[in-house]
């Protein structure tokens, strides 16, 4: 899952993305407005986290220009102004959520995950495939209540996938949703990645990811979310 | 409150005594009047006719000898000898006991209270062809009248008096109030209004329809109150929330590295020392942040006595430059100092000095790299000017009127974390207790120019430290 991170303030922008991609996300950064503009209008993002205090163009703005552009991508405006007119100011021009500086991590990352399962139509945090378990609020994987250690990007790829079920994800697209700027794709690394799914996950006779030649990868089976775990 | 009522009895009191004193004399008066009269009529009945006095006359009266209308009299010779009595109660005498001719008053034995009259006459000579100064014989006539009719008048008066005085004060006073009352209930109704606004209303104001043409000025100065009073209001809503939202950021940075540090797993490595750098970075930002807000409001709160004497300007510039000149010379910036002349300002040293270093401050963080900074000394028409000019790209005319609000920036994302936008709102603080004036503009070359202002005179400008009551 990939997000785009527009945060002016240095430090918060670099802890943040590595806070999130120790979770398994793959984030892009901004640092002001403009660039967060343009970045954002490239598409592919699961979410956009939004500092509203931007030099050179505020995120009241650029998110006004984003949904004026239809780009439905969700946002979570992540601020200091604390106000009921700055919420429903920011809710108005577009805002998905809107989290509160400071804030703490875990519910930035639930309100994230939030929004992922939104986009994907998943309303439950826990799905059922293959035989797998996935919580997607721990980002954990488990079969008959046994955990199979994944690493981040096995999480964020099986993710992806799942999200996805009967559809089909290309190479490239897994390659923009795992992969951020800052790592440069070999010409095998998906193979690789899965490849390694595959063999922490599937067993014998039960082929969870299946391979379209020359085309990309994709899960067929129908997912199941138990409501009973709902958050 | 008692006080109107008790000075409305007593005037009333001394009001209708007087009143009674006065008609009481006129009645008595009138009264005396027809005593005189009467005797006056009986006198000329009394005669001297060859050497004997001739009460023909006056016997021949009617009721004579049994008293004329209820009232008696007595004719005595010079000597007291009594001539003639009519009218008078067995066993009394109507003799005036000084044997003065006047007006008393007396108890006849009947129990009647009368007046009586003495007059001394002469009798008149029955012989019209003698002159009038024949001698004649002396007498004396003492007329008495009943008063009770005078006594159940006056007792009426003093009874219709004394009720008028008894209740016209609290009428009166009841009557004052009533009017009193609907006359301040409009007053009434602003005050209930005044007290019914507190901070969540300052937007309510008093409408001066309706309102008596006295009360308009009062609601006038009243609205003009609130509109200053949720000036600062809205000033001060706005300076807390930017607190808040200073002091947001660098603890959510702090707070988000620190949770991000400690999703590696316990022990397996001490934190990066960029990560410690950060931490530290950041406490000294919320230090020098904090710090400058309680000087700030110290400041405003008049609670830094400003311990004020002659300094010299240019040696606590020069002291504050040399602190920056390292990071001056970091963006290649330099100082020309322009001193016309040595003067003094009368100030403290030390908070001109933290004003001092602020202005540099500020120059140094925002001229472009390479820039001339020019401080001005100059001492002029009673007026010393101390100003400092840089240039401040992007800077408008209509941002030079905000620059002294506290949390001002140009640039309002605060991104770098270096700035707060405190430091003008505290130079323009430490300059009150200075008695300096602080000003901002842009020069012809649209440099800025921020100058510190002091009177020569400066005892007449400072301003008082403690609230001064408001005499009505």
């Amino acid at each position: 899952m990939k997000l785009l991170l527009i945060e002016d303030s240095r430090r918060l922008r670099q802890s943040l993305a590595e806070g999130l991609r120790k979770s398994g996300y793959a984030v892009d950064l901004a640092a002001d407005g403009e660039e967060g503009l343009w970045r954002a209008e490239g598409g592919g993002y699961e979410v956009i986290v939004l500092d509203l205090m931007l030099p050179k163009l505020d995120g009241l703005s650029l998110l006004r220009r984003l949904r004026a552009a239809g780009d439905p991508t969700h946002v979570l405006i992540l601020t200091a102004r604390d106000t009921v007119e700055d919420r429903v100011r920011g809710l108005e021009a577009g805002a998905d959520d809107y989290l509160i500086k400071p804030f703490a991590l875990s519910e930035l990352l639930a309100r994230i995950q939030a929004l992922v399962r939104r986009a994907s139509g998943v309303k439950s945090p826990l799905i059922q495939v293959g035989g797998l378990s996935i919580d997607t609020t721990a980002r954990r994987v488990s079969r008959e209540g046994i955990t199979i250690d994944l690493t981040a990007r096995e999480y964020a790829l099986l993710e992806l996938l799942v999200m996805r079920r009967g559809q089909l994800v290309t190479r490239a697209q897994i390659e923009h949703h795992i992969y951020d700027e800052r790592v440069e794709p070999s010409s095998n690394v998906v193979e690789a990645a899965v490849y390694a799914l595959r063999r922490k996950l599937e067993r014998p006779g039960n082929l969870l990811i299946r391979t379209r030649r020359g085309q990309g990868y994709i899960i067929e089976e129908a997912v199941s979310s138990n409501p009973s775990a709902a958050l | 409150m008692l006080g109107l009522p008790a000075g409305l009895t007593l005037l009333v009191l001394l009001s209708g005594a007087a009143l009674y004193a006065l008609v009481h004399r006129v009645l008595v008066g009138q009264f005396d009047q027809l005593l005189e009269s009467r005797a006056r009529g009986l006198t000329v009945l009394v005669e001297w006719d060859d050497d004997l006095v001739d009460l023909d006359d006056l016997l021949a009266l009617p009721g004579s000898g049994a008293g004329h209308d209820g009232n008696c009299f007595e004719l005595r010779a010079a000597d007291g000898q009594l001539l003639l009595a009519s009218g008078v109660p067995d066993g009394q005498t109507l003799q005036q006991p000084t044997q003065a001719d006047g007006y008393w008053n007396l108890t006849l034995a009947d129990g009647r209270r009368a007046r009586a009259l003495q007059w001394s006459f002469q009798a008149r000579e029955d012989d019209a062809r003698l002159p009038p100064a024949a001698p004649r014989p002396e007498m004396a006539l003492t007329y008495a009248a009943s008063r009770v009719e005078l006594d159940r008048q006056l007792r009426v008066l003093a009874l219709a008096l004394g009720a008028f005085c008894l209740l016209l004060p609290p009428g009166l006073t009841a009557m004052v109030w009533a009017q009193a009352r609907r006359g301040l209930r409009p007053l009434d109704q602003l005050a209930a209004a005044a007290a019914a606004i507190d901070p969540a209303h300052l937007d309510r104001r008093f409408a001066d329809e309706g309102l008596p043409a006295e009360l308009r000025p009062i609601a006038a100065a009243l609205n003009s109150l609130l509109d200053r009073l949720q000036r600062a209001f809205t000033r001060e809503r706005r300076f807390t929330a930017d607190i808040a939202h200073e002091l947001r950021t660098p603890i959510a940075e702090l707070r988000t590295m620190t949770e991000v540090a400690l999703l590696e797993p316990a022990g397996v490595a001490m934190p990066p020392p960029d990560l410690l750098i950060d931490i530290l970075e950041l406490s000294l930002q919320m230090d020098r942040l904090v710090s400058s807000l309680l000087t700030l409001a110290r400041n405003e709160a008049g609670l830094e006595p400003a311990r004020r004497r002659p300094v010299d300007p240019v040696e606590l510039a020069r002291a504050q430059w040399n602190a920056r000149v390292a990071r001056a010379r970091e963006r290649s910036l330099t100082l020309n100092w322009n001193i016309e002349a040595p003067v003094l300002l009368h100030a403290d040293p030390d908070m001109l000095a933290m004003a001092l270093g602020i202005l540099f401050d500020n120059a140094i963080d925002h001229a472009p790299a390479g820039d001339h900074l020019r401080l001005t000394l100059t001492s002029r028409d009673g007026l010393t000017r101390l100003s400092l000019t840089n240039t401040n790209p992007g800077l408008q005319p209509e941002d030079v009127a905000q620059m002294f609000e506290p949390f001002w920036q140009k640039d309002p994302s605060r991104g770098d974390g270096a700035h707060s936008g405190i430091g003008l709102a505290l130079l323009a603080a430490l300059c009150r207790p200075l008695a300096l004036g602080c000003t901002a503009r842009l020069d012809a070359d649209g440099r800025l120019v921020i100058e510190l202002c002091q009177a020569t005179d400066v005892a007449a400008l400072v301003a008082p430290a403690t609230p001064q009551q408001i005499s009505l």
